[in-house]
């Protein structure tokens, strides 16, 4: 099986168990729309600055993120999936289809939940193609950083999800100021030059992320 | 050392690079004021006294408005709610935190005035002492 062939059966496996036991999804979904409708009724007709309504935003992914993405491998412990995939596959692989599938979960969700601001609370957004381009940056280095820690977590076995929020959040704190001041300047509507330091910070962080988690990946996967 | 550690090392280095270099810029967030008026959000600008331009304290509205000049040369005419601050005419550096309301205007939240040492630097305090008397 080549790599890229056998990275591609991984996202497909996760895609297919996600379509049909709707875990993620409708966790994350209702999670948003729950918060979502909070901050509809508390806040009522009080106006919201870009820069509030971006913080809430970002606040929710990251919650929502934090909520779904260490499911990708503690999944494969609890069903005992996890010796078949070390003898079928190489550990990038594995870490290469997990991540894809994690991307598009987050991505997912940040556009459901910008959404769901957009038509809820009325987000004025002056730069669209910056908002996405921070928004697909955003997941991306979400995902990249929750992958690799995901894998911890599902060796640490029970327990494990303190070990995430330990570990995770000082580890995205560059992330997140990035990513709420960038979604502000969208909000505002400037040029993609005047958000350039924030766009490279985040393209920044995804390589070291994905990069650290490529190398290190093998040591976690093999006992 | 095999290849795939090496290259990744290298990749490692190269992005947190880029990482850090443009994320410290970011949060140190000191701005021109065109920079300032370009992404319309609170601002730090640094620049010193435009002191060529008219200052003046308007004490019925409780407004201090005065020039100032950024690091990049462009005066502006700067809006605060508030007296002019101590030491405001030997300050060697002010920063201005606020944002830019069009038409050359910025309206500062607060502003920070860096005055020469008193001790130990004495061109400073000499620059202070001339300013004084005339």
């Amino acid at each position: 099986m080549n790599w890229l062939a056998g990275a591609w059966a991984v996202f497909k496996k996760d895609l297919r168990l996600e379509l049909r036991s709707r875990y993620a999804l409708s966790t994350l979904l209702l999670f948003v729309l729950a918060v979502t409708l909070v901050v509809l009724f508390g806040i009522g007709d009080a106006p919201l600055t870009g820069e509030v309504e971006t913080t809430l935003l970002w606040v929710v992914v990251l919650f929502a993120a934090a909520l779904g993405l260490g499911r990708a491998f503690v999944y494969e412990e609890e069903q005992g999936t996890v010796l078949l995939l070390r003898l079928h596959t190489r550990p990038s692989m594995v870490y290469a289809g997990k991540l894809l599938f994690n991307t598009l979960l987050v991505g997912a969700l940040t556009l459901v939940t910008a959404g769901a601001f957009w038509l809820m609370l009325g987000l004025e957004v002056g730069a669209p193609g910056l908002l996405l381009a921070v928004l697909a940056l955003g997941a991306l280095g979400l995902a990249g950083a929750t992958t690799l820690l995901g894998a911890l977590l599902a060796r640490a076995g029970t327990g494990g999800g303190a070990l995430l929020t330990v570990l995770l959040f000082p580890l995205l704190t560059p992330l997140l100021v990035s990513v709420v001041s960038a979604s502000q300047k969208a909000l505002a509507g400037v040029a993609f030059a005047a958000a350039r330091e924030e766009l490279l910070t985040l393209v920044g962080f995804a390589g070291v992320t994905i990069t650290a988690s490529v190398l290190l990946f093998d040591y976690v996967w093999e006992e | 050392m095999n290849l795939k550690t090496v290259v990744g090392l290298v990749f490692i280095a190269g992005f947190s690079g880029l990482l850090f270099m443009n994320f410290g810029q970011q949060v140190s967030g000191y701005m021109s004021f065109a920079e300032a008026e370009e992404t319309g959000q609170t601002a730090h600008v640094v620049g010193t006294w435009a002191e060529q331009e008219p200052m003046r304290y308007n004490r019925a509205q409780n407004v201090f408005t005065f020039h100032m000049k950024d690091k990049k040369g462009n005066v502006r005419r700067v809006r605060y709610s508030s007296p002019k601050p101590t030491n405001f005419e030997q300050a060697e550096k002010l920063v201005v935190e606020g944002r830019a309301t069009g038409g050359g205007a910025f309206e500062a939240k607060n502003i920070l005035v860096k005055c020469p040492s008193k001790y130990n630097d004495a061109k400073g305090l000499a620059r202070k002492e001339e300013r004084a008397g005339g």
